[in-house]
């Protein structure tokens, strides 16, 4: 902790080796959340070099209150919503698309690893992905997500639904593929 | 139901809120550059604005220059007008008073001769004087007293090849048009001289002796005088300077003059010594002396490791005692106080650190950073050949001064600061004995004794050649200083 202190003051005052340094000891975990919020790993290595750079401009910003990974893990996220409000990566999801499901879900956490639910967030549509990012993991409120992304709470509450109902289908898929014999409870309504 | 879709966002928080990729190779460098490139545009958006200071500095003050002689110019201009009217009258009325007062004297029946003003002719003690009862005689320590303009008498004053100011020729330098300014030519002569003649108001009961003698200081003072003795002065001067260094070579590569940019940093340092100033006369002044400077730069970045070949650095001092550091100026060669090994990193921006000396090497990683840092320090006698001008003479002086000088080294030092610690572990190797080096500056001085001056120059040196025979780069050390100072005119 006392290092990471010293990494931010030589950040503070611009010194190289200390944003080397912080990026080393940040770079995979926010790697990992900007692979979650984009469609490639491509657009996850711009998110992540635009993300640093905007905290090695603005880590002045942060006043050494609360968690630095929370913060700097704030400023990647935001980088990757910055991308989504682009009028270019603007996507329609029709609010006609949500069904509320009544889908089971069991215990397939033991037989499904990390790497593939990254995969399966990576797949959703941009928007359910960012909605579900937003909500499951990062723990915004529909509100704060709407705010965020210029929808309504509505909209991200449907949203929300059709990616776990997404999730949930593909999760459904793997299971039934690679664990014959331990049948969960599925009550699926319709595929992807 | 709610609880079943709880369950899908808990595994994929729980799964993922920690998960951690390795990202794409390169995205570091990538970064760097990007850095990189802020800085550069940063750097030169500051480079811009001190250019755009420096250009407004410079035309303010070349406008209140411009300003100060404008004014003096439109100061005089109604004093012009006003005092060829007095001439007119005083002319008229000190012709007839003075042909009846002198005409006892030799040459009170000559009539009035033209009388030349030259410029830069002295006006000197004559000895033929008391031969001649219309002839002003100025006191024995007027001699050689410059007054900025003469009087070519006629024949008839002057003797023994001495020249004479006679009466004649005060009336005719009363009827003479006074000079803008106080550049005198053959047809004007300098207003306070001009206003000193009018003002006197000659009449017959008027002593010439006596105005002689109020004639002789007046001819001293600074604002008749266009032309000053010369002189010398000895000083001594001290100065903090800022130090810093310009590195380049052709060819290098931009990151790595980054890099030591970077890394290297200025240090505050100091100067002083004496100085000896000669003055023709002029504006113009020459000087030299002898300075003591030291100058140097500070390493941030330097690493400290149990041993070579360790892979893991930390802080000096805590069971860390040998450090690494890269400069680029050149090998620093230890000599070992408390400090078992002295090693230069070879590095290249966003790759590992690889940590050299003669014997062995290790290849390391960047790990924690050492709370030392490294001071190295160059001590040089500079001897100046400088040329003041003066720009402004007033009460305060203002001076520009530009020159070069040869610096030779006397010394060479490498320190490591630990805080409010000092060790001295080594030398620079391969610095050049003998460099030289370019003044730019801007002088005040003040007079708080008719000899005695106190002075203030910030000043900026720069350093013609690489100090550094070899390493990486052309290093050319450079200084801004706050020379102040007192000097003795004689």
């Amino acid at each position: 902790m006392e290092n990471l202190e010293k990494i931010i003051k030589g950040c503070l005052a611009g010194k190289r080796i200390s944003q080397e340094a912080l990026y080393k000891e940040f770079s995979s975990k926010m790697y990992a959340v900007c692979l979650r919020y984009s469609g490639s790993e491509d657009e996850a290595a711009d998110n992540l070099h635009d993300g640093f750079i905007k905290i090695f401009q603005n880590i002045k910003q942060y006043k050494f209150k609360g968690s630095f990974e929370g913060w700097i893990r704030r400023v990647m996220v935001n980088v990757c919503l910055e991308k989504f409000r682009k009028p270019e990566n603007k996507f329609t999801v029709s609010s006609s698309e949500w069904t509320e499901t009544d889908a089971v879900f069991n215990n397939v956490a033991d037989f499904v690893s990390a790497n593939e639910l990254m995969e399966m967030i990576q797949k959703l549509p941009p928007r359910y992905k960012l909605v579900f990012n937003l909500y499951a993991i990062e723990g915004y409120t529909h509100q704060e997500i709407a705010v965020q992304l210029d929808i309504t709470e509505g909209t991200s509450k449907s949203n929300l639904s059709r990616a776990r109902t997404i999730l949930q289908e593909k999760l459904n898929e793997i299971y039934f593929s690679d664990k014959e014999g331990h049948l969960p409870v599925w009550k699926k309504k319709k595929s992807i | 139901m709610e609880k079943e879709k709880k369950h899908i966002d808990n595994l994929f928080s729980e799964q993922l809120s920690n998960y951690e990729a390795a990202p794409p190779s390169g995205s570091w460098s990538r970064i760097e550059n990007t850095l990189w490139e802020h800085r550069y545009h940063a750097f030169r958006r500051k480079v811009m604005r001190i250019a755009a200071v420096a250009i407004l500095f410079v035309g303010l003050a070349g406008g209140y220059l411009y300003y100060t002689i404008s004014q003096n110019v439109t100061d005089i201009s109604p004093a012009i007008a006003e005092q060829t009217n007095e001439v007119s009258t005083s002319a008229e009325l000190k012709s007839t008073n003075l042909t009846n007062t002198l005409s006892s004297g030799k040459n009170s029946s000559k009539e009035p001769v033209s009388y030349p003003i030259e410029e830069k002719t002295k006006i000197t003690e004559t000895t033929a004087s008391t031969a001649d009862n219309n002839a002003i005689t100025f006191p024995p320590d007027n001699a050689d007293v410059e007054t900025g303009f003469s009087i070519n008498t006629s024949s008839t004053a002057q003797e023994g090849g001495n020249e004479v100011l006679t009466f004649e020729s005060m009336e005719s330098i009363a009827a003479v048009p006074v000079s803008p300014t106080e550049n005198t030519n053959s047809k004007t002569v300098p207003k306070a001289i001009h206003s000193l003649f009018v003002a006197k108001k000659l009449n017959e009961k008027d002593n010439l002796n006596q105005f002689a003698n109020d004639f002789a200081p007046l001819a001293k003072d600074k604002s008749i005088s266009q032309e000053q003795e010369a002189e010398w002065m000895i000083g001594g001067q001290i100065a903090p300077l800022y130090s810093y260094r310009n590195i380049s070579r052709e060819g290098a590569v931009p990151a790595n003059t980054a890099w030591y940019n970077e890394i290297e940093t200025p240090l505050y340092t100091y100067a002083g010594g004496v100085n000896v100033n000669y003055s023709s006369g002029n504006r113009f002044r020459i000087r030299t002396g002898i300075y003591y400077l030291k100058l140097g730069q500070g390493i941030d970045d330097v690493r400290a490791y149990t041993a070579m070949g360790a892979d893991v650095y930390g802080d000096y001092k805590n069971s860390y005692t040998e450090i690494a550091v890269s400069n680029s100026v050149g090998k620093i060669t230890s000599k070992s106080s408390g400090i078992s090994e002295l090693s230069n990193l070879e590095t290249t921006p966003g790759s590992t650190l690889r940590v050299t000396n003669e014997v062995s090497s290790s290849l390391a990683t960047a790990g924690d950073i050492s709370n030392l840092k490294i001071e190295q320090t160059y001590e040089y006698l500079e001897v100046p050949l400088l040329v003041e001008y003066k720009i402004i003479d007033k009460t305060i002086d203002m001076l520009f001064i530009t020159g070069i000088s040869a610096n030779f080294l006397v010394g060479n030092q490498v320190s490591a600061v630990d805080g409010a610690e000092r060790f001295d572990i080594g030398t620079t190797e391969n610095l050049n004995t003998i460099n030289y080096s370019g003044t730019l500056g801007v002088g005040f001085a003040y007079n708080i004794a008719q000899q005695v001056s106190l002075s203030l120059e910030p000043n900026f040196r720069y350093y013609f050649n690489p100090i550094n025979a070899t390493g990486i780069f052309d290093h050319h050390p450079y200084a801004f200083g706050f020379s102040t100072g007192v000097n003795y005119t004689f």
